[in-house]
């Protein structure tokens, strides 16, 4: 699991040094300062989660800043049944599904098969980046769901039950949409590799 | 004989490979834990796929960009300024409200109003007529042009004599503010509020423009 980027959050899933909650409910008391406490330990993994999923650079700021004005206008509702992080991740998700919808028209959900970027030619050697930029390729393809699902398990860290809180889905739906994420990935994924 | 059957391709099989990426992230309760991890040693098909899922793990958390301070001190101060913006909005109307409501309990006391402004006009009018008889003169309050207001959030380095140029430029009055965040409410007249609102937002130097008479404008 990755170490948090989010300054005195010294894990994610473990003890925080700050406590959350009470940070929430100072921004529900609109205390500016215990909001810019929260964006400031957020911003990295909602930044990379909202990117994720969206795959898009140009105006994951602008889904950020939106998730975070929720946050700030929403904090008086958090009501404990699940972790603050949770919570935030939930509003996170929520926003960058309108947000492609806005900019979509539709959710981006499965493509073409084998609709992965054309191959930039065969090379002796399968470098790292290379490799990556497969990845890149293969993740494009997929719907944002199953991106999301991808984010929240490997990057994130989160378990199948929390990821089903924060998509306000079954369980099972989580397991599956990440059964199919996984089953795609690595037909593209090997479908690249042949071709070099 | 009583064989077990090995649950290879069975509903254990399918429910411990389901499982695996959050035993490859570690967060897999203890039930599930143990009946992957029991599966896993005799279903080499599973174990190749956690290595496939750990490569693929690692990858994923390899692409973590680093979000600099700078960045998220910039993102902070925007959105700072918004949320300033909009509880200056909110105070607004609060008190646009609050002046309505009271007009609604106490209706005497338009007509109190106006006739007091009845008193003060004619007294006014005889004594711009007795000094300059053939001026045609008006004074700022006397224009009763409809107006709006806008919420406007200045560059913290813009000049005094840039914004000053900027409002009278707007044709605009400032009426509240500055805040922490440096947000102003301008009343501007209604006919060309819109205008205005455009051009402000095009304006160096001014980083928030929205409209207090449509507070869902973004």
């Amino acid at each position: 699991m990755p170490t948090t980027q989010a300054g005195t959050f010294k894990t994610r899933r473990g003890a925080s040094v700050l406590d959350e909650a009470a940070l929430l409910e100072r921004v529900a008391a609109e205390e500016m300062d215990a909001f810019e406490t929260l964006y400031r330990a957020y911003h990295p993994r909602l930044k990379r989660f909202i990117e994720g999923m969206t795959r898009q650079s140009g105006w994951v700021d602008e889904v950020l800043d939106d998730t975070m004005l929720v946050v700030w206008r929403k904090a008086h509702t958090y009501n404990h049944d699940s972790k603050v992080s949770t919570w935030i991740f939930a509003i996170a998700y929520r926003q960058t599904l309108k947000a492609l919808k806005r900019r979509n028209g539709a959710l981006q959900f499965d493509q073409a098969e084998g609709a992965s970027a054309a191959s930039s030619g065969p090379d002796a050697e399968l470098q790292q980046h290379e490799l990556r930029q497969y990845l890149d390729d293969a993740l494009d393809t997929l719907s944002a769901e199953h991106r999301a699902v991808i984010e929240l398990t490997y990057y994130l860290g989160y378990a199948c039950r929390e990821i089903a809180d924060i998509m306000d889905c079954p369980v099972d739906t989580v397991k599956t949409r990440m059964f199919y994420a996984r089953r795609k990935l690595k037909v593209l994924l090997a479908a690249r590799r042949e071709a070099i | 004989m009583t064989g077990r059957v090995l649950p290879f391709e069975g509903p254990i099989h399918v429910e411990a490979e389901r499982l695996l990426p959050w035993l490859v992230n570690g967060t897999l309760q203890d039930e599930e834990r143990v009946l992957v991890e029991q599966h896993l040693v005799d279903c080499t098909q599973c174990q190749r796929e956690v290595a496939w899922l750990r490569a693929l793990q690692a990858q994923t958390a390899r692409d973590g960009k680093t979000t600099d301070a700078a960045d998220t001190g910039q993102a902070v101060q925007r959105l700072r300024r918004q949320i300033d913006a909009e509880r200056v909005s909110r105070r607004v109307e609060v008190q646009q409200t609050g002046w309505h409501q009271r007009g609604q309990r106490r209706p005497w006391l338009h007509w109190a109003i106006a006739a007091q402004a009845a008193i003060i006009l004619v007294l006014g009018i005889a004594l711009i007529h007795d000094s300059w008889p053939a001026a045609a003169y008006r004074t700022l309050g006397a224009a009763d042009v409809p107006s709006a207001q806008l919420v406007v959030v200045f560059d913290p380095h813009v000049s005094e004599a840039q914004m000053r140029r900027l409002v009278r430029a707007s044709d605009a009055r400032i009426v509240d503010g500055p805040t922490d965040a440096g947000a102003y409410v301008l009343s501007v007249p209604s006919a060309h509020a819109k205008a205005v609102r455009e051009a402000l937002r095009a304006a160096p130097g001014v980083t928030l423009v929205k409209s207090l008479d449509s507070s869902r404008e973004r």
